[in-house]
């Protein structure tokens, strides 16, 4: 039996991330019908499981989707639906000083991953000689439902899922080998001052980036920001 | 995203398969831009059509 032909395209995308390129296909009808399922679904959360399984679908090497960062899923997805779809999107906005309707047509090709400025902040001193290392939360948190059902404690059950290590002067305690309950009872003895570290490395997140610029009608100029894939397609 | 909804996803596939005699399998594993220039092209051809039915 001949071995099958690759009938599509094969797109390389350079992981924001880690730096190192994969190939990809872009991704077909079929795959697009899932997308669409998700976002009648109407939760962020079940479009970007939909996201993460048309990534795993089209990704050609040994990508693990699972361990991408948020905002990884984010990027490649844009990449694929530039190669399957087309780089313009058309998105109005309504603009809150005039209440004009504006129009836009954004080139996905120009969107690209903003990174917090300074230095990266994933290594979290707790004293001179203890401290933490953290990562992005991976993709496998849309999986976790432990997580989306703890809506008051949302934030502190996900820095837990994104704690990697931890560190004195004697050893380096990689969090997998712990329960959750001791990384719960470890996050939970931290003081304030560098609990609020964690939370900022958090909430200041690399995100996809693109920025509109114009003037309404009342002479104002007038900037907006797009960060997340819901910005640029409006799924709900 | 924007450009198209579920329901008009369904309603695509149906004329396809319906009136054309496209297969479904085929048209799901188009790339979606190809599915789109099909059918711009299907409606150029029927309005040609309808075009030239109104003439004679």
């Amino acid at each position: 039996m001949p071995l099958p032909k690759i009938q599509y395209p094969i797109i390389k995308i350079t992981i924001p991330s880690t730096k190192k390129e994969h190939s990809f296909r872009p991704f077909q009808v079929k795959e697009e019908k899932i997308l669409l399922m998700a976002k009648e679904s109407a939760t962020d959360r079940d479009i970007m499981i939909a996201v993460k399984q048309i990534i795993n679908n089209c990704n050609l090497d040994d990508l693990d989707v699972e361990k991408l960062a948020t905002f990884d899923l984010e990027y490649i997805f844009i990449k694929l639906r530039v190669a399957s779809v087309g780089n313009e999107v058309n998105i109005a906005y309504v603009d809150d000083e005039d209440q004009q309707r504006v129009s836009f047509t954004i080139d996905l090709n120009k969107i690209e991953v903003k990174w917090p400025d300074g230095e990266r902040r994933n290594i979290i001193k707790i004293t001179d000689t203890t401290g933490m290392v953290l990562n992005y939360p991976a993709a496998s948190v849309y999986n976790d439902d432990k997580l989306f059902e703890s809506a008051d404690d949302f934030l502190f059950q996900l820095i837990i899922r994104c704690v990697e290590s931890v560190y004195d002067e004697d050893a380096v305690y990689n969090s997998k080998d712990y329960t959750r309950k001791e990384l719960e009872d470890f996050v939970e003895q931290l003081d304030v001052k560098t609990f609020n570290k964690v939370t900022e490395f958090l909430t200041d997140m690399p995100t996809l980036y693109y920025k509109i610029e114009y003037k309404n009608t009342k002479g104002t100029e007038r900037t907006i920001e797009l960060r997340t894939l819901n910005d640029f397609f409006t799924f709900r | 995203m924007n450009y198209i909804t579920l329901e008009e996803y369904y309603r695509r596939q149906f004329s396809f398969g319906q009136h054309h005699k496209y297969s479904i399998t085929d048209l799901e594993q188009m790339l979606p831009f190809e599915l789109d220039i099909l059918n711009d092209m299907l409606i150029d051809w029927l309005e040609e059509q309808e075009k030239k039915r109104n003439t004679l």
